[in-house]
């Protein structure tokens, strides 16, 4: 496969080619010939056993019922009968390349709503031991939008309240959101202001004036990367960030007014503050947008050309990594530190947003209105963190992508609000679908680094044979003027990915009946604001 | 400092804002700055949300200066409109599109609509074959509904006094200056902008309502095509618009690849020679008008066909006129600047133009050459949106904030989003291979190509989605009409370049041009234009996808997840 991402350093310069070297060939086989390597646990996961794949040090594992399942083994068969050639890599291979990367502990782990992404699958949590000097990080694993998460907004509100004014608040919120692509050429703040907040995350927000100072009890690592060095962002990247700054973004991210649906657990609901059914609740769900994008391609440019001068094999170009310790890799911790204080950044100022629009419209104060942050969870990011395994306490460089964390009762790192529930975990349907409050539980401690789903829409099946049509006489009249063609037919979605597969509950269910995260609260939405 | 800001455009009024802006936050004491704008409309310009009524360039700001904003394109409903039963429209742009629309939506029940186009497809600038085989079906059912809902007065009267004010905000002056003042000041500068504004129909009214024909305007004197002028050749005298009632219906014809040679009026005996042909076409024209003879007591239009058409109005949204405007605001002085494609201002990549230190040229008037050297990923157009940054960016240059900004960044790629007849479109880098040369050629026909297929084979591809049928999984092709979406691949012999499309009909068109490996243009149509962001980082981000294929746009992918 060609390399993926060449020539993004700010001069333009395309990248040396990698050697090959870096890269194992793939091994071929047929279907039958991968299933002697998968194995089904549990009612609800599946191992992928070393051998899988070359260079696997651990085995894989993957979480998912007897319906997600048909999914990703369907993907797999289509993969290997022939036709399938193309880009996208089939997600169970995908999870057991990274059980391939040195240094992994334990298990390369994938999340119900887990799919093909770029290099690491959406969904995958790997855990690289600090303490091993071959150990290594790899910006895949994080994705590019660093530090996407959610946030949830409370409020002592009531579907009734905001019956005849929900349209008049999405507007409201919508006119402070630039629109559609492009450069609006305004830049909201200088990059004097860029740096400080790449550097103060949060702490940035509150010295501004734009969140509260509890506001930051509530949000994985206090709303602040400490390891952030502004300098070690490119200024490609300051400058696609810089006009972003402040703003909620485009694409899947959104911020909608939400009620609270079901409430599944009274108690752990009670301690969050949506513990009655019909209560408005806010949820943003952002990320660094340009700037985490361009952070992302910059390391995977030089992380190619030194995986060539450390001696890294991996099985994927796309899976581009950096010893923990080399400057490479320290290089992009401190970058991707900075892109996620920049996200949560972000997240504040719609917070303030949403706060002032609230209060502007029921005429009252976002205090009175009970405004609070009940949670902030990051679902694209790496972090240190320290971990059980094989009895042993060790401290370790957790990747999640399209996965959140979900620490258990009693853990140090959550709010003493959160001691007695575990961690609030926040589920962000596709726009438009249901969403979650979960919380974290020991068992998804023990098993899964603590972690548990993100819940975006499940990307669909890849059915490449199958669609590789081009029959009737339209079609062959193209490809006789040398245009190749590709028919999808509606068809082949509803086989794999019937609606309700798509749908956040099935994932939020079966992470539920593993025992990695528990449910607490399904939200409704009733107003979308999409940048 | 003085600054001073010729033009209530987009550019114009985005400088004024900008400087506006900046100077209170940067400058300790403000006191003695002073912006002034000339401008020879009263109404002034602003890009602003279409939905909402907050600008986003301040809507945080409750400076005066928001209260100058005005929604690009206006509805339009005129009472003299409803008189008319064929009009004429000729120009092929963003405008001409805006217009037709307008026209389709919200007029009278009985209209003839003649579109007069160069161009083998509609939108030609802006679109490509393929969209706008996609769009014209929207189009003609539109003709047929009439859509009930507009209010009829939506439009706005605009008074005749030039709004005036003059405000100070922490020691800056910012000062509208009235028309009177201007005229006196600059006499040669003539009450003419080139794009049509919000209150462009207003114009055509208050010229009705005078005597004599619309002609005699100074700028259209010569009876030549000024783009954006409407002209109703009838002088505005309505009695002599013949009225048929009772004849219901409505229809549009676009009349593909056309010049207009010559205009005739009721009242005139000979056909003139329309204004904007070249040398040779002139001469054509020359030739044709005095053979041809025009009927007596019609408007008529002549085209290169030969053909004459007979109207009620005619509508010239072709173009922008830059040359002339600008060689009046310049007067004696023109020979000073350096002049760019169609006589525009060539600037510097500080806006400055030419040989000049402190005279500075943003929007539809200058020339971004040197930007379209640099910058591999952007081209100029004359659109609002370029109008806005190219303002913007202009006024942190006249302070000398340009490089503490990185604000030359928003030249980094070109990027339009707008809605052309109810779709939604999105335009990104070279979204038709612009800046490609030779190879853009053999692209557009390919284009062209795809779009006959697509429309021919359209026929088949009716009703399209149906979740709920069944189709035997045996690898056999699903039927036509079961076929959901058709994604294709089309290589270009010269060249890394590849041209990938796909298209659900009446639902979405999205094209791709990769070249090298790497996305350098997207076009989007429709719901695709849901990808435009996730497209835009691709391209931002150099990324390669030559791996990707087809899978870049099988939209069993999701490519905004796969790149999350």
């Amino acid at each position: 496969m060609a390399s993926f991402a060449e020539a993004t350093s700010d001069c333009g310069a395309p990248s040396t080619s990698p050697t090959v070297s870096t890269v194992r060939p793939r091994i071929v086989r047929t279907y039958e010939e991968h299933m002697k390597y998968i194995k089904k646990l549990t009612p609800n996961s599946w191992s992928i056993l070393p051998g899988f794949v070359p260079g696997m040090s651990v085995p894989g594992t993957f979480y998912v019922n007897s319906r997600l399942e048909q999914l990703m083994l369907s993907e797999l068969r289509q993969s290997c009968d022939g036709t399938g050639v193309g880009g996208f890599i089939p997600a169970v291979t995908q999870i057991a390349n990274v059980a391939a990367l040195p240094g992994i502990v334990k298990s390369s782990i994938a999340m119900p709503d887990v799919h093909s992404g770029y290099g690491f699958s959406i969904g995958n949590v790997a855990a690289f031991d600090m303490n091993d000097k071959d150990a290594i990080v790899s910006p895949g694993g994080v994705g590019f939008d660093i530090n996407c998460g959610v946030r949830l907004l409370r409020t002592n509100l009531f579907e009734g309240d905001i019956k005849d004014v929900k349209e008049q608040l999405a507007q409201s919120l919508f006119d402070h959101i630039p629109v559609g692509v492009g450069s609006k050429g305004v830049i909201p703040t200088s990059p004097g202001d860029l740096d400080s907040a790449l550097e103060l995350g949060m702490d940035w927000s509150l010295r501004e004036g734009y969140a509260w100072a509890e506001d930051k009890e509530h949000v994985e690592e206090y709303g602040r990367m400490l390891q952030a060095d502004p300098r070690k962002v490119s200024k490609r990247a300051k400058k696609r960030g810089l006009p972003q700054l402040g703003t909620l973004g485009a694409g899947n991210h959104y911020c909608e007014i939400q009620i609270v649906d079901e409430v599944h657990d009274q108690k752990a609901a009670n301690r969050m503050g949506i513990g009655a059914r019909g209560q408005v609740v806010v949820m943003i769900h952002s990320g660094s947008r340009g700037l985490g994008h361009q952070v992302a391609t910059d390391s995977l440019v030089e992380m190619e050309r030194a995986m060539a001068r450390d001696g890294i094999t991996v099985n994927d170009r796309q899976l581009a990594c950096a010893k923990i310790h080399s400057t490479e890799g320290q290089n992009y911790l401190a970058a991707m530190s900075a892109a996620a204080n920049f996200a949560w950044v972000n997240r504040s100022a719609m917070t303030f947003l949403a706060r002032q629009t609230f209060a502007k419209m029921f005429d009252s104060t976002p205090d009175d209105l009970d405004m609070h942050v009940v949670y902030d969870v990051s679902h694209n990011i790496a972090k240190v963190e320290q971990h059980v395994v094989d009895d042993q306490l060790r401290t370790l460089l957790v990747h999640r992508k399209g996965a959140t964390r979900a620490f258990p009762p009693h853990h140090p790192l959550i709010p003493v609000d959160y001691q007695f529930t575990g961690q609030p975990v926040l589920i962000g349907g596709t726009m438009g679908t249901c969403s979650y409050v979960l919380s974290g539980t020991q068992k998804g401690m023990d098993t899964t680094f603590g972690s548990t789903c993100h819940g975006a829409g499940r990307a669909q099946s890849r059915a490449k044979s199958r669609r590789q049509l081009s029959y009737t006489d339209v079609l062959d009249n193209l490809n006789r003027k040398g245009i190749s063609i590709r028919v999808a037919s509606p068809k082949l979605v509803m086989e794999e990915a019937p609606e309700s597969y798509k749908d956040v509950t099935e994932v939020v269910n079966t992470c539920h009946d593993a025992g990695i995260s528990k449910k607490v609260v399904k939200l409704r939405p009733v107003a979308v604001v999409k940048g | 400092m003085t600054f001073v800001v010729v033009g209530g455009g987009v550019a114009g009024v985005s400088v004024i804002s900008e400087l506006h802006r900046q100077l209170q936050r940067h400058t300790p004491s403000p006191s003695g700055q002073k912006i002034i704008l000339i401008s020879p409309n009263a109404t002034l310009k602003m890009a602003t949300h279409k939905d909402g009524d907050a600008n986003d360039s301040d809507a945080n700001d409750n400076s005066s200066l928001s209260l100058l904003k005005e929604v690009i394109v206006d509805d339009l409903t005129v009472q003299e409109f409803r008189k008319l039963q064929r009009i004429a429209v000729i120009g092929n742009g963003g405008i001409a599109m805006e217009v037709v629309h307008a026209l389709t939506s919200r007029v009278n029940d009985r209209l003839d609509v003649d579109w007069i186009v160069r161009d083998k497809f509609l939108g030609h600038t802006l679109l490509d074959a393929t969209a706008a085989a996609m769009i014209l079906p929207s189009l003609e059912n539109r003709m047929r509904c009439r859509d009930d809902n507009v209010p009829s007065n939506a439009f706005i009267d605009s008074s005749e006094d030039v709004v005036v004010s003059e405000i100070v905000v922490d020691g800056v002056d910012t000062a509208v200056e009235p028309a009177s003042k201007k005229q006196k000041t600059l006499e040669h500068l003539q009450p003419h902008g080139s794009s049509l504004g919000p209150y462009w129909f207003d114009k055509f009214r208050a010229e009705s309502r005078t005597k004599g024909s619309p002609f005699t305007n100074a700028r259209c004197a010569c009876h030549s095509c000024r783009p954006g002028f409407f002209c109703m050749p009838n002088g505005g005298v309505e009695e002599e618009v013949e009225e048929k009632v009772g004849e219901g219906g409505r229809n549009l014809k676009v009349i593909y690849e056309r010049k207009v040679m010559g205009f005739k009026r009721k009242m005139d005996e000979q056909f003139v020679v329309a204004g904007d042909l070249n040398g040779s076409e002139r001469e054509e024209a020359l030739e044709k008008i005095k053979i041809v003879e025009g009927n007596k007591g019609k408007n008529q239009i002549l085209l290169d066909s030969g053909e004459i058409l007979n109207v009620d109005a005619l509508i010239i949204a072709c173009g922008v006129d830059s040359n002339h405007v600008l060689d009046s605001v310049l007067g004696a002085s023109k020979e000073n600047f350096s002049r760019g494609k169609n006589g525009t201002l060539k600037v510097s990549k500080q806006m400055k133009c030419l040989g000049h230190t402190d005279v500075f040229a943003a929007g539809d008037c200058c020339d971004l050459g040197e930007f379209e050297k640099e910058n591999e990923l952007f081209h100029q157009m004359q659109l609002w949106s370029q109008a806005k940054i190219e303002g913007t960016y202009a006024a942190h240059c006249m302070l000398g904030l340009d490089e503490e900004l990185m604000s030359d960044f928003c030249f980094e790629m070109f990027a339009h989003q707008t809605t052309f007849l109810d779709k939604r479109v999105a335009l990104l880098g070279l979204f038709n291979g612009q800046k490609m040369g030779g190879k853009l050629n053999e692209f557009v026909m390919t284009e062209e190509g795809l779009a006959k297929e697509v429309s021919e084979g359209g026929a088949e591809i009716k009703g399209l989605v149906d979740p709920t049928c069944e189709i035997d999984m045996a690898r056999e092709t699903p039927p036509p009409e079961k076929i959901e979406s058709i994604v294709s691949t089309k290589k270009l012999s010269e060249g890394d370049i590849k041209v990938l499309t796909r298209v659900k009909k009446n639902k979405e068109y999205v094209k791709c041009i990769v070249s090298g490996g790497r996305v350098v243009g997207a076009m989007l149509v429709g719901e695709a234009v849901d990808l435009a962001d996730t497209m835009e980082q691709i391209m931002m981000s150099r990324i390669n996808v030559d791996a990707l294929d087809f899978d870049l746009l099988d939209d069993n992918i999701e490519i905004d997840e796969y790149f999350d």
